[in-house]
C-alpha cells in the first residue's frame, strides 16, 4: 500500500486495511494451492480407480469366455452364469447360432452396443466400450469363446461413478477447511508481520502530538530492527533540534522580559523627574531648554516602550487568562478618548446600550492603541462607529489621513511595523501588534483596510454582550456615569 | 488641610523623584527606605496615606502591608514592578486600595493618590440613600455620616475603600453592579480598571461581614457579571 501523500491521507491509512490486504493474499495463495492439488490428486485417484475397474472387468471377461461350454444351450448358460454370478455382479449375454441367453431379463441383442458387434469380433479376441445401458452407465466387455460363441458382459459403473462423486464431495470440505484454518492463520500472521509497522506509526504520531521522547522497542537484528533504529536516530536528531530551539527561543523571551523589568526602576525615577522637568522647561535658559525637552519626550517614548515590551513579553508567556466581562463599548470609548484622544477632535457615534464580552484591562489597551494609532497618523476628524453583526459587535475607528499603502493591511499589525509615511510620526511600531493579540485572546479580531473617502479604517470585532441592568449611582458625585448621557457626542480635547 | 502621605521605596532616585513629584502635589512626603522603618512608621499612625514599593529589602512589601493592616486602617497604594502580576493579587487581599506599575507617569500616581484620599475624607453628607443618615442592611446598621458600620452591635473595622464599597452594595440592594460599575463609584476610575480591584475587595469585604446568621449570604457572585447585595 502506498502511504499518501495527497488530501485523502487519513483515508488511505485506515487502520487494517493494509492488513486485510495481506491476509486476503495469503488466503487466496493458500486456496489456489490447495485447490490445484485437490483437483490433481482427485484426477489421478479417479484415473487410477477407472483403470483397475477396466482391468479386472476384462479379466472376468476373459475368464467366462474361457470357460464357456463347447455347446451353449439354456442348461449350459445356467451353468456358466450361476458361476458367473459367483464372482462378479455383472450381467451376462451369450448370443450362438441357437439364439441369445441373457442373465438379466431386461438386456437382449438391442442393448448391445453396435460397435462391439460390427465388424464381427475374432475368435480369442476381445474388445470394450462404455455405453449408457437402460439408463446406466456401464462398461460392456464383448468376447468369442474359442466356441465360436459371442460374449457380452455388463460391468455397471454407476458405483464407481459414485465413488468419483464422493471422493470430489471429501476433496471440496478438505479444501474448504484448508482455507478456513489458513484465514485465521493469515489474520494472525499478518498482525505479526505488520505489528512493527504499527509501532512506527504509533510512535511516529506520539511524535507529532508532542511526546518528543517515544522511541521504537530495539528489535532483533532483522530488516525492521534496522528500520527502527534508523527511526529511533531521527526522532534522536528531532528531539535535539527542537530542544535548542525552544531553548534558543525561551532565553530570548527571558533575556527581553529581564531587560525591560531591570529597566524599570530607572525609568520610573527618570519619568518622575522627567514629569517635574517638564513643568520647568519654560523657566529653562535657552541653551538647555532644548536639550532638556529632548530629554523629557525621550523618557516618555522609553517609557512607553519598555511598558510595551512587557506586555509583549507577558503575552508571549500566555500566562494570564483574559477576565472576560460584559463592559459598556461606547463609556469605553468615551473614556480611552479623553485620556488619550489629545487635541484631536474625535466623532463617537455608539449607542450608550451597547455592551461588549471584553477584559477590561485588555480593551483599554487596544482602544488606548487605535486612538493614539489615530492621533499620530490620521488627520482632521476621528469617526469612531460601532455595528453589530451576528453575535458580535464592530467597532470602526476611521481616520482622515493618507491611509494604508497597498499592502499593509496585514503588515500594519506585524512587530515593530513602521511605514515609510508613518517613520516620523513616532511610536514604537508595537501598539497595533499589541492590540491584535489582545483582540485574538478575547474571542475577536482587529483589521485594517482604507475607507473610501477617508483615511485608514481600523475595525475591532468583539462578542455582543447583553446590558446589564443598570444601577442609579449612589453618590452623584462619584464616576463619570452621569456624565454620559447623551446618545452622540463630540469629546473636546481635554488632557 | 496638608495631606501626609508615608512613602516607602528601596531605590534611592525613585524615592527622590517620587517624593519630588508627591511635594509638588502638596502632599507632605515622609519617605522611608526599608520595611522595617515602614512598620515603625506606620505604626505612629500619623500618615493620612501610604505608597509601598512591594519589592523592598530585608522585608518584603507584603510583609509591610499585612503588619500595617494588622493595626491601622490607613489607605495603601503598591507601586508594583513584577511583569507577573500574582503580588498584586496578594497585596490586594491583604488590604491595599490601590497599585501602580513600574514605570508610572507621576501625573498617574498622583490621580490614585487623590483617588484613594478622596474617598477617606469623602463627604457623605450629600447621603448615598437619599436621606438616610442611617443605612440598614439586614442586621447591618451603616451610620454613612460618621463612616461607621455595625454588624448585630459590633463595629465593623472597614478600610475607606471596603467602607465605601458597601455603602454602594447596600444602597443599590437586590440589584447587580457590575465591576466596571463599581470601578467608577467605589474607585473613581474613568472606566476600565483592573476588575481584580473589586474582586479582592468584595472578598475582604466578605471576610469583614463574616456569614450572616439567616442566608443567604450578604453579596453574592454573578458570574460574569457582577455583585449583589441580598435582601435577608
Amino acid at each position: 500500500m502506498v502511504w499518501g501523500t495527497d488530501s485523502n491521507v487519513a483515508d488511505e491509512r485506515s487502520p487494517g486495511r493494509f492488513r486485510r490486504r495481506l491476509a486476503v493474499t495469503l488466503v487466496l495463495v493458500v486456496a489456489l494451492s490447495a485447490g490445484v492439488v485437490a483437483v490433481v490428486t482427485l484426477l489421478v485417484a479417479a484415473e487410477s480407480r477407472q483403470r483397475n475397474f477396466r482391468t479386472q472387468a476384462i479379466a472376468e471377461a476373459r475368464f467366462t469366455a474361457a470357460v464357456a461350454p463347447n455347446e451353449l444351450d439354456a442348461q449350459s448358460f445356467d451353468r456358466l452364469r450361476l458361476g458367473y454370478e459367483s464372482r462378479s455382479d455383472a450381467n451376462l449375454v451369450a448370443i450362438s447360432d441357437a439364439g441369445l441367453y441373457s442373465s438379466a431379463r431386461n438386456l437382449d441383442t438391442a442393448d448391445i452396443p453396435p460397435l462391439l458387434r460390427d465388424p464381427p469380433l475374432e475368435t480369442g479376441t476381445m474388445r470394450t466400450i462404455e455405453a449408457t445401458v437402460n439408463g446406466r452407465p456401464t462398461l460392456v466387455v464383448a468376447a468369442r469363446s474359442p466356441g465360436g460363441d459371442e460374449y457380452y458382459s455388463f460391468f455397471s459403473m454407476t458405483q464407481l461413478r459414485d465413488s468419483r462423486a464422493e471422493l470430489a464431495r471429501i476433496a471440496l470440505a478438505v479444501w474448504l477447511l484448508v482455507v478456513l484454518a489458513a484465514s485465521a492463520i493469515a489474520w494472525w500472521l499478518s498482525r505479526r508481520i505488520l505489528r512493527p509497522v504499527a509501532d512506527v506509526a504509533a510512535t511516529a504520531e506520539a511524535i507529532a502530538s508532542g511526546d518528543l521522547g517515544a522511541r521504537l522497542p530495539d528489535s532483533v537484528g532483522d530488516e525492521l530492527g534496522a528500520l527502527s533504529v534508523s527511526f529511533n536516530h531521527m526522532a534522536d536528531e528531532v528531539e535535539r533540534v527542537v530542544e535548542r530551539l525552544e531553548a534558543a527561543a525561551e532565553r530570548e523571551r527571558r533575556f527581553t522580559a529581564d531587560v525591560a523589568h531591570e529597566l524599570r526602576t530607572p525609568l520610573t525615577g527618570m519619568s518622575a523627574s522627567a514629569a517635574i522637568l517638564r513643568e520647568q522647561l519654560t523657566e529653562l535658559p535657552d541653551k538647555i531648554r532644548r536639550p532638556a525637552g529632548i530629554l523629557v519626550d525621550d523618557v516618555s517614548r522609553m517609557r512607553d516602550l519598555v511598558l510595551e515590551l512587557l506586555e509583549l513579553a507577558r503575552l508571549d508567556a500566555g500566562e494570564e487568562a483574559p477576565r472576560i466581562e460584559p463592559l459598556r463599548l461606547r463609556a469605553a470609548v468615551a473614556s480611552v478618548v479623553r485620556t488619550d484622544g489629545e487635541d484631536r477632535a474625535f466623532t463617537i457615534d455608539v449607542p450608550a446600550d451597547v455592551v461588549v464580552l471584553a477584559d477590561p484591562t485588555r480593551l483599554r489597551r487596544i482602544l488606548s492603541n487605535l486612538v493614539t494609532n489615530a492621533v499620530r497618523h490620521g488627520q482632521g476628524e476621528v469617526h469612531v462607529t460601532s455595528a453589530g453583526d451576528g453575535d458580535d459587535v464592530l467597532l470602526h475607528v476611521t481616520d482622515d489621513g493618507p491611509g494604508l499603502a497597498p499592502g499593509e493591511e496585514r503588515r500594519v499589525f506585524d512587530r515593530f511595523f513602521k511605514s515609510e509615511q508613518s517613520r516620523a510620526a513616532g511610536g514604537s511600531g508595537l501598539g497595533l501588534a499589541i492590540a491584535h493579540t489582545h483582540a485574538r485572546s478575547m474571542g475577536g479580531d482587529l483589521v485594517a483596510r482604507n475607507h473610501r473617502g477617508h483615511g485608514a479604517r481600523f475595525t475591532l470585532r468583539l462578542p455582543a454582550g447583553s446590558p446589564p441592568e443598570e444601577a442609579p449611582a449612589a453618590a452623584a458625585e462619584v464616576g463619570p456615569a452621569a456624565r454620559a448621557g447623551v446618545d452622540r457626542e463630540t469629546v473636546p480635547a481635554d488632557s | 488641610m496638608t495631606n501626609r502621605v508615608l512613602l516607602v521605596e528601596d531605590d534611592d532616585i525613585v524615592r527622590d523623584a517620587v517624593t519630588l513629584v508627591l511635594e509638588r502635589e502638596g502632599y507632605a512626603v515622609t519617605a522611608v527606605g526599608d520595611g522595617a522603618d515602614a512598620i515603625a512608621e506606620g505604626a505612629r499612625g500619623n500618615h493620612d496615606l501610604m505608597v509601598l514599593d512591594l519589592m523592598l529589602p530585608t522585608v518584603d512589601g507584603l510583609d509591610v502591608c499585612r503588619a500595617v493592616r494588622r493595626t491601622s486602617r490607613i489607605p495603601i497604594v503598591m507601586l508594583t514592578a513584577r511583569a507577573d502580576t500574582g503580588d498584586v493579587v496578594a497585596g490586594l487581599e491583604l488590604g491595599a486600595d490601590d497599585y501602580v506599575t513600574k514605570p508610572f507617569e507621576p501625573t498617574v500616581l498622583a490621580a490614585r493618590i487623590r483617588s484613594v484620599l478622596r474617598r477617606a475624607d469623602e463627604d457623605y453628607s450629600g447621603a448615598p440613600a437619599g436621606d438616610h443618615d442611617l443605612l440598614i442592611g439586614r442586621d447591618l446598621r451603616i451610620d454613612v455620616p460618621a463612616r461607621r458600620a455595625f454588624r448585630a452591635d459590633e463595629e465593623l473595622l472597614l478600610t475607606p475603600t471596603e467602607f465605601r464599597l458597601l455603602v454602594e452594595l447596600v444602597s443599590n440592594r437586590a440589584r447587580v453592579l457590575t465591576r466596571e460599575v463599581l470601578l467608577e463609584r467605589v474607585w473613581g476610575y474613568d472606566y476600565l480598571g483592573d476588575s481584580r480591584l473589586v474582586d479582592m475587595a468584595v472578598k475582604r469585604l466578605r471576610d469583614k461581614l463574616g456569614e450572616p446568621a439567616h442566608p443567604p449570604a450578604y453579596v453574592t457572585t454573578i458570574r460574569g457579571v457582577g455583585y449583589r447585595f441580598e435582601r435577608g
